[in-house]
């Protein structure tokens, strides 16, 4: 069966938004479409309208704000590993960038797009859920701000209304200095995460003040680890040793609730959580020894 | 009609609002070159370069290449006329059936003109969106250095080849 839609390109974001008014449901914002473009040729959805946001401008590009990096959603995967060395809060963004499919995907995957998917293997989203990433979102009665972690509301679900379209996501980029790093296993280079963990700590004169830790692919949505935070708000970064880590990393495996399914088992999901979330630590902490800002 | 350069030349196209760029190249154009295997952007046999960066032109909609630079492996060289690539893949049987090498070729074109002197480890791992069926990835891998080398003799690491 051969199936078609209707394209409709508008010059303006605002143009954008009355289109997919007026269309509705089934006309899609097309940002990247390398997810879209699979699962409406699988027949998974149903597009009459493409509304193709590729020309539009004003929604590419990372920039850095007083306070805040805000990466654009139409800014690509690969994009997001170029701008690596912007920021510390970068730099684990960009890694993970790297991570994700292929060079030649991620030269037209969106961030915007990937967040929303929204599918639980997302790799980006445990660490922008970690580095307190804010959505701004444009719609028919104006802007709104949102969390990333109340963006994501279940399995390809966001916190978008019809209308509604991400215009960026925002990094806020604190006084303290912030290292994080995210960590999966997967089963090759280009494979999704079967289980990952983030975590992103800030500290001020060698004491922690912030601690964010977050699973990915254990839930719908990423998992806040906030016993294990609470363990190291308050720390030094030099008196915090191995079985302290261990500590932390241990309340991971009491929030994950993963399924089985033929990537992985439950149970090695479960079980890799604490080790991720250790690697994860321990990779942020070690980004502390280096040069100091 | 939508308007974008391919392999040099501006060309004027009739495509369809849900064509793949990949579809409009081969039906448009003839460019066979462009191989679509698994259509779902994993194995890259279907990469062509558009404004410089590889893409997999299955996972593309025409309209989104419009005002774009597209090569395909028919921009790279001829059969008199070999591109320096082209020519390593042969030097090192970088190839068996040879259904990926379009692809591989593209993709090491794009990733040479970024990385003039890898190491075998970094030619592998940009060699890692695409799959050849065949096996024959360790010549592929050697193909790729073999290129960088010719490449740097030639002191012409330039945009379209």
């Amino acid at each position: 069966m051969i199936r078609q839609f209707g394209y409709l390109r508008p010059d303006s974001i605002d143009a954008a938004i009355v289109m997919k008014t007026r269309h509705g449901e089934r006309a899609r914002y097309w940002a990247g479409g390398t997810d879209l473009m699979l699962q409406w040729r699988r027949g998974e959805v149903m597009i009459d309208h493409c509304i193709d946001l590729t020309h539009l401008s004003g929604l590419d590009g990372i920039e850095a704000l007083p306070g805040e990096i805000r990466i654009g959603a139409m800014a690509t995967l690969d994009d997001l590993d170029q701008a690596s060395s912007m920021h510390p809060v970068m730099q684990a963004l960009g890694d993970t960038a790297r991570l994700m499919c292929t060079k030649q995907t991620r030269t037209l995957a969106t961030v915007g797009g990937n967040m929303c998917n929204a599918s639980p293997g997302a790799d980006l989203s445990p660490l922008f859920v970690a580095l307190e990433a804010r959505c701004l979102i444009e719609g028919p009665n104006g802007r709104r701000e949102i969390s990333m972690e109340n963006f994501l509301t279940g399995v390809n679900r966001t916190a978008l209304d019809g209308q509604e379209l991400l215009r960026a996501i925002v990094v806020p980029v604190p006084q303290a200095r912030r290292e994080a790093s995210y960590r999966r296993v997967a089963r090759t280079v280009v494979d999704i995460a079967l289980v990952s963990a983030a975590a992103s700590l800030t500290a001020d004169a060698g004491t922690i003040k912030d601690a964010r830790i977050a699973l990915g692919s254990v839930a719908p949505v990423p998992v806040r680890v906030t016993e294990g935070e609470r363990l190291l708000v308050g720390r030094s970064l030099d008196d915090i040793d191995s079985a302290h880590l261990e500590e932390v990393a241990g309340h991971a495996a009491t929030v994950a609730r993963p399924i089985s399914d033929v990537r992985a088992g439950a149970g090695y999901r479960t079980r890799m959580c604490p080790v991720l979330v250790r690697r994860a630590l321990a990779d942020a902490l070690g980004r502390f020894g280096g040069d100091e800002e | 009609m939508i308007r974008m350069t391919v392999n040099g030349r501006t060309f004027d196209l009739d495509a369809k609002p849900h064509e793949r760029l990949c579809d409009l190249l081969r039906r448009a154009l003839g460019l066979y070159g462009v191989r679509v295997s698994c259509s779902e952007g994993e194995c890259g046999s279907c990469t062509v370069i558009m404004d410089g960066e590889p893409v997999t032109s299955c996972l593309v909609l025409a309209m989104q290449a419009e005002g774009r630079e597209v090569v395909t492996i028919e921009g790279l060289g001829s059969e008199d006329d070999l591109h320096p690539i082209q020519e390593a893949f042969i030097e090192e049987q970088g190839f068996q059936c040879a259904f990926c090498t379009p692809g591989f070729i593209m993709a090491a074109k794009a990733f040479l003109d970024e990385n003039p002197d890898p190491t075998e480890a970094e030619a592998a791992m940009a060699m890692s969106g695409n799959i050849c069926r065949c096996g024959a990835y360790p010549y592929i891998v050697k193909s790729v250095m073999n290129a960088a080398a010719k490449l740097r003799e030639e002191g012409s690491v330039s945009n379209t080849g």
